[in-house]
């Protein structure tokens, strides 16, 4: 048994053969063109298609998933990549979504009936014909066909409709949103001898052009569903059987009655046809806690709701409600990524990406393995284990990395930074009140304005380049391998062991060396420099207006000694010149 | 309009008529409906395939400048109740009435031809 991973970017360049993000296949129907195959032959394979949009660009095919050998062992997985999933809200900029195209159409229809579809985002343009956005048609009566954390909305027909030709055939719709569908949100099984066994757990279903849920044949489930703002009737059931498990309503069709609505009943956050975001916004919504715990399920157990909180509450319908300042991971294998307020986040361990873009009061990583991205606003952040990139775009007082193993860049305001171990480059574009890095073995650059008169930066082992554009008050730095480049103003400069080459241009109050053994290279304005006891300098160049007394005391050795400018006072070499 | 057009054998053309006689309505459904040799996988608009690359041991590109762009081309054949696929396309590339010097092309290493409009009409079929 095997696991066959194919890859697919509508944004990719590369050869579209699917063997690697880089030469992934452009469009979903390709790739299901390309690949279809045997999977029990040989022992069995697992097809599993991996799809994200690197650059934006919507996946604008319709396909059918038909042609393949499948069985429950060697099935077809569709998946959404960590980053490129789909927040509850219509999908925009790098959030994967298949779109469709095609006239007469559906998006997407599953013929095969061993296939899941996980975090897809799917909807119809087309105007013309109203078949459905997305068509679970599996053959047999074994079938296991399963979406899970999938949105569907908009589009002019049925959003999802469950058919089999085998009667018995079980299709799963797990913490589904479908909204805003031109006609039924789901419709189960609309003809005699097509009687699919449908599993509807923890679905929303909003804004539906007709019923929410329409069961015109065969037996199934309904459980934790949330139905409301339908046209026609939430749930309507014809000539079939669907058995409902605590699932609410807006119309008195389902067991309990709530609110459509943002400011009652269900408290959603959006219920605005076209602007609908259907996750659970107040503490107050009845749906908190009124569902039943799915997690020993016979047919479809889970324990997790669409964006794979755990559902310690079991709440009705998609979202299971977090209050703010309690947001926490123990283990996230995918990825993370957040859009509004946050109080507080922790991770312990991450090992996918970590994407921001809002405000938070604390945030914290243990153990991050991928890149981690910030926009906006933190009062504090903490990463004890980074090995991928970090960056930041904002204003932060506080950022602490025990052990960074990727790169640093930061663009914004920032209060405090402190780094312990950080193996890569850290580049810095804004302002910063004091940094501190103890190993650094990279690069580390800085470009940005500093006036605070409390700037204090310190370094204990420095192995690579130092550059500074900007002003500073105060650097120290105990063992400095690499370089050293200043253009702007300090106040004060330490170093005792610097073997590299260091080199100013602006004004220093004082500067002192006690190990340098590379070059020095000063163009501008110094009231006090203090050498050390014995220094070893192949070049001095002194250029500029110095102010106060230019003094070098201790054994000089220098290829090269010269002094141009305007010295107020006098430039005085102590020792033994060599 | 641009083509990308399936070029390769399916799994399933090398199963014998015996075994072809022996499916269920099912699996002989989805043999019936399987991707064959020429078969239009995607209709794109014209310079689509110029940034992009496809996979060259399943896909053929043919461009025809200007063609107007159709959707109808890269549809399954439906049964009448629009429900069950019959073809998994309607439109096909009859290779068999392709011109030797555009076959050539199609089947050299680029796996790219670019033709008229009138040359594609004289290949380019409708399954039934």
């Amino acid at each position: 048994m095997a696991t066959i991973d194919r890859y697919v970017d509508p944004d990719a360049a590369g050869a579209a053969n699917g063997t690697s993000w880089a030469d992934a296949y452009t469009s979903l129907n390709s790739c299901e063109a390309a690949q279809q195959q045997d999977l029990t032959d040989g022992g069995g394979d697992v097809m599993v298609i991996h799809c994200r949009c690197s650059g934006g660009t919507a996946d604008s095919t319709s396909l059918d998933i038909n042609g393949w050998t499948a069985a429950a062992a060697s099935y077809i997985q569709i998946i959404v990549e960590d980053g490129y999933r789909h927040q509850a809200v219509r999908p925009t900029g790098n959030i994967y979504r298949l779109t469709g195209a095609t006239a007469w159409d559906r998006t997407l229809t599953v013929n095969e009936s061993f296939v899941y579809l996980d975090y897809l985002a799917i909807t119809k343009t087309t105007t013309d014909g109203t078949y459905p956005t997305m068509e679970l048609y599996p053959d047999v009566a074994s079938a296991r066909v399963r979406t899970l954390h999938c949105l569907v909305y908009d589009g002019n027909g049925i959003g999802v409709e469950l058919s089999s030709g085998a009667a018995g055939a079980q299709i799963s719709i797990i913490n589904g949103f479908i909204y805003r569908t031109g006609s039924h949100g789901i419709r189960c099984s609309d003809e005699a001898g097509w009687d699919a066994a449908g599993r509807i757990y923890n679905c929303t279903i909003g804004n539906a052009g007709d019923d929410g849920i329409f069961s015109v044949r065969g037996s199934h489930l309904a459980k934790n569903c949330y139905v409301g703002g339908s046209t026609n009737e939430d749930y309507d059931i014809d000539n079939a059987t669907l058995t409902m498990t605590t699932c609410y309503d807006e119309d008195g069709t389902g067991d309990t009655t709530s609110a459509f609505s943002t400011s009652a009943g269900a408290y959603f956050v959006n219920v605005t046809a076209g602007s609908e975001d259907l996750t659970i916004g107040s503490a107050s919504s009845e749906l908190i806690g009124n569902g039943t715990d799915l997690s020993g399920d016979g047919d479809y157990p889970f324990s997790t709701d669409w964006e794979d909180e755990d559902r310690s509450d079991w709440d009705v319908g998609a979202d299971e409600y977090v209050a703010s300042g309690t947001t926490y991971y123990q283990s996230l294998a995918g990825a993370f990524s957040f859009t509004g307020g946050l109080a507080k986040s922790a991770q312990k361990a991450l090992a996918g990406s970590l994407s921001f873009l809002g405000t938070a009061a604390k945030q914290t990583n243990k153990q991050a393995a991928g890149i981690l991205s910030f926009t906006g606003s933190a009062s504090k952040r903490t990463s004890k284990s980074l090995t991928g990139a970090f960056s930041f775009t904002g204003a932060a007082t506080k950022i602490t990395g025990k052990s960074l193993a990727g790169s640093f860049s930061f663009s914004g305001v920032v209060a405090k930074v402190t780094v312990k171990a950080l193996a890569g480059a850290v580049s810095f574009s804004g302002t910063v009140a004091r940094i501190t890095q103890k190993v650094l073995a990279g690069a580390f650059s800085f470009s940005g304005a500093l006036s605070a008169t409390t700037l204090h930066m310190y370094y204990q082992a420095v192995g690579g380049v130092i550059a500074f554009t900007g002003g500073v008050q105060k650097v120290t730095a105990k063992g400095l391998q690499g370089a050293l480049t200043f253009a702007g103003n300090v106040a004060k400069l330490t170093q005792r062991a610097l073997a590299g080459v260091l080199s100013f241009t602006g004004g220093v109050a004082k500067v002192a060396s006690k190990l340098l053994s590379g070059v020095l290279g000063f163009s501008g304005s110094l009231s006090t420099s203090t050498g050390p006891a014995s220094v070893v300098l192949e070049t001095v160049e002194l250029h500029g207006s110095f102010g106060a007394a230019v003094s070098m005391v201790g054994t000089i050795s220098s290829a090269s000694i010269s002094c141009l400018g305007s010295f107020g006072r006098m430039v005085s070499l102590k020792g033994e010149l060599n | 309009m641009e083509f990308l057009i399936f070029w390769k054998a399916h799994y399933m053309d090398a199963w014998d008529a015996a075994k072809v006689a022996s499916l269920d309505a099912p699996t002989r459904a989805k043999y019936d409906a399987r991707y064959q040799m020429g078969d239009i996988v995607e209709v794109r608009e014209d310079g689509y395939w110029a940034t992009r690359g496809f996979d060259k041991e399943s896909f053929v590109v043919v461009k025809v400048p200007g063609m107007a762009f159709d959707w109808d081309k890269m549809l399954a054949l439906y049964d009448t109740d629009n429900k069950k696929i019959l073809r998994r396309r309607k439109w096909f590339g009859n290779r068999t009435k392709i011109p030797q010097n555009i076959l050539n092309k199609i089947e050299s290493s680029d796996r790219v031809v670019s033709v008229t409009a009138t040359q594609v009409n004289n290949f380019l079929e409708r399954k039934t």
